[in-house]
């Protein structure tokens, strides 16, 4: 059988010449070229040399990549742009630890770094950007550096995708670059400490939010006026916040209750919280194994309502799923699922109350990681069975998903239910 | 006798949920912070654990799931005393691991028989047979 039979070309989309050279500076692909044959011309992960290229099309070559759904992204990674990026971290970061304080131009150089990404975000605007880089800082080690040059890229890409202006975006992205600074003040044995910590040193751990508040805020321009916008200083600070139960810092000032107070955060920072957590659990640090990217995001969804408010999680996973789990989503027919809607009390009409339904996931909407198709069976708020109905998640405006089951005794207990309804 | 470590940092709570355990032959330790929590659990093997959900400045899950994370403590049976009626909150117990979670107001003889349920069988004379 010649090779030829092998490939299915309505799988792969065919690329012109402009497509190349359009690319500017050294850009590496995440996915195999193929020609009309099926042989790999260009593999992922080696820079194209454009030369090569309008010397193979001359030859009579054709290029095809796989066909990708607009929303994953084509992943055009620049290298140079991550190496310098983390290098520079790097840098700011060592003279920030020895001197304890960062200055307005290293401030301005942070600033200026993320900016050339943002410019190479827009001018690949229509080919999905550099929406690669996320994958490929997974390769680099853990450390502080590593970690912030995550959050910076991961924001950012959330910035653009949520669609805010550049201002914002800007802030977005530093906020998440610049979030651990003051991990700095932290002693280096206790961040990259395996085992339990005294209570000590989870207090000196808990302290580096107010101390990334403290070298941002002093940070001043040339007259001597505060140059860091709040966004970037307040994600320093409450990054650490969680919705229902606290996190930390602690009660400031004028502060009632742990919800209000969370809701009235700006979204920059409620969604850099998750990027946050997202980053930490699928990347191996000293005292746990990274996570797939799928089990991160599923850990994400059931945090909401809890670390998080379920709105935020749901566009984070809409707008990153696919992006973040290589063109997959997050759930799976057969998966059970609780659903949230809102209803009347019964006891008094005037006012609302959550609705849990148990639901089994039918099959999955190729693109819309959280609006699969579903059998609701079982009514969770009143304990009963109900008659089973499929619903559409596409379609349907009152249900969110606010859970994913993952407990194999649950799942177990919540099969047999499925069956009898 | 079945050895129940309770977890719990309102002490006048604790000591309501320890005389009505100890009423049924449970012998009960009570500690109040996650610190003792740790080193009581890995001292005396306890046959199950009761721990409060809303822990002072900890996270009652992330607390859970350290525990669960220790080793000798992993097949420890759990159970989760919830104050709050928050659907979600008893379901993040049951996903976390708990075998099973209780509410307030706390029924005395079912939250005795949940009790005896949780506990490995030889230990609560064999409560748990059918």
């Amino acid at each position: 059988m010649s090779e030829q039979a092998t490939i299915d070309l309505a799988r792969f989309q065919e690329l012109k010449l402009s497509f190349f050279t359009k690319l500017s500076g050294e850009k590496v692909l995440t996915f195999d070229i193929i020609d009309q044959s099926g042989a790999v011309v260009f593999e992922a992960g080696i820079a194209i040399d454009q030369n090569e290229v309008v010397a193979k099309s001359q030859q009579g070559c054709r290029f095809f990549m796989p066909k990708v759904v607009e929303s994953y992204g084509h992943e055009i990674v620049s290298r140079p742009a991550i190496q310098k990026l983390a290098d520079e971290t790097r840098e700011i970061y060592s003279s920030v630890r020895a001197t304890g304080a960062m200055s307005y131009e290293q401030f301005l150089q942070s600033n200026a770094h993320l900016h050339s990404i943002i410019d190479g975000l827009r001018q690949e605007d229509r080919l999905g950007g550099c929406l690669g880089l996320l994958r490929d800082m997974e390769d680099f080690d853990y450390y502080t550096y590593a970690h912030s040059a995550n959050l910076g890229v991961l924001a950012m890409v959330l910035a653009y995708k949520l669609g805010y202006d550049k201002t914002r975006m800007r802030n977005m992205a530093l906020a998440g670059y610049l979030h651990d600074i003051g991990k700095l003040g932290v002693q280096r044995e206790v961040l990259s400490k395996a085992g339990r910590l005294t209570s000590d040193e989870y207090n000196q751990l808990v302290e580096h939010t107010r101390m990334g508040y403290r070298i941002l805020d002093n940070i001043t321009g040339p007259g001597g006026q505060k140059m860091v916008s709040d966004v970037i200083k307040g994600t320093a600070i409450f990054h650490h916040r969680k919705y229902k139960n606290m996190g930390y810092p602690f009660r400031p000032a004028r502060e009632r209750n742990s919800e209000t107070f969370y809701r009235a955060l700006p979204e920059e920072i409620r969604m850099i919280a998750i990027c946050d957590v997202y980053d930490a659990i699928t990347t191996s640090t000293p005292y746990r194994t990274a996570e797939e990217p799928r089990t991160g995001l599923r850990k994400i969804l059931n945090l909401s309502n809890h670390y998080f408010i379920l709105d935020d999680v749901l566009s984070f996973i809409k707008t990153l799923a696919c992006t973040l789990n290589k063109g997959k989503g997050v759930l799976d027919r057969g998966d059970f699922i609780v659903l949230e809607s809102v209803r009347s009390s019964r006891d008094n009409p005037n006012q609302k109350e959550p609705l849990y339904e148990f639901a089994r996931i039918m099959s999955t909407n190729s693109g819309r990681p959280i609006e699969p198709n579903v059998h609701i069976f079982f009514n969770a708020s009143d304990n009963k069975k109900i008659r089973s109905i499929e619903v559409d998640m596409r379609h349907d405006y009152t249900r969110k998903i606010v859970r994913v089951i993952t407990n194999e005794r649950l799942t177990e207990r919540l099969r047999r239910h499925a069956l009898s309804a | 006798m079945a050895r129940v470590l309770l977890i719990y940092d309102n002490e006048a709570v604790a000591g309501f949920l320890k005389s009505i355990l100890e009423a049924a032959a449970f012998d009960v330790t009570h500690v109040s912070t996650p610190f003792d929590a740790f080193r009581e659990a890995l001292q005396r093997a306890p046959d199950a654990i009761l721990i409060d959900f809303y822990y002072k400045n900890v996270d009652g899950l992330y607390l859970i799931e350290k525990l669960r994370s220790t080793a000798g403590l992993t097949d420890v049976p759990f159970a989760v005393v919830s104050e709050e009626r928050d659907f979600l909150l008893s379901l993040d117990a049951l996903e976390s691991g708990a075998n099973d979670v209780i509410r307030y107001p706390i029924n005395e003889d079912d939250f005795i028989d949940r009790m005896k349920k949780i506990c490995p069988a030889q230990r609560t004379g064999g409560a748990n047979e059918p």
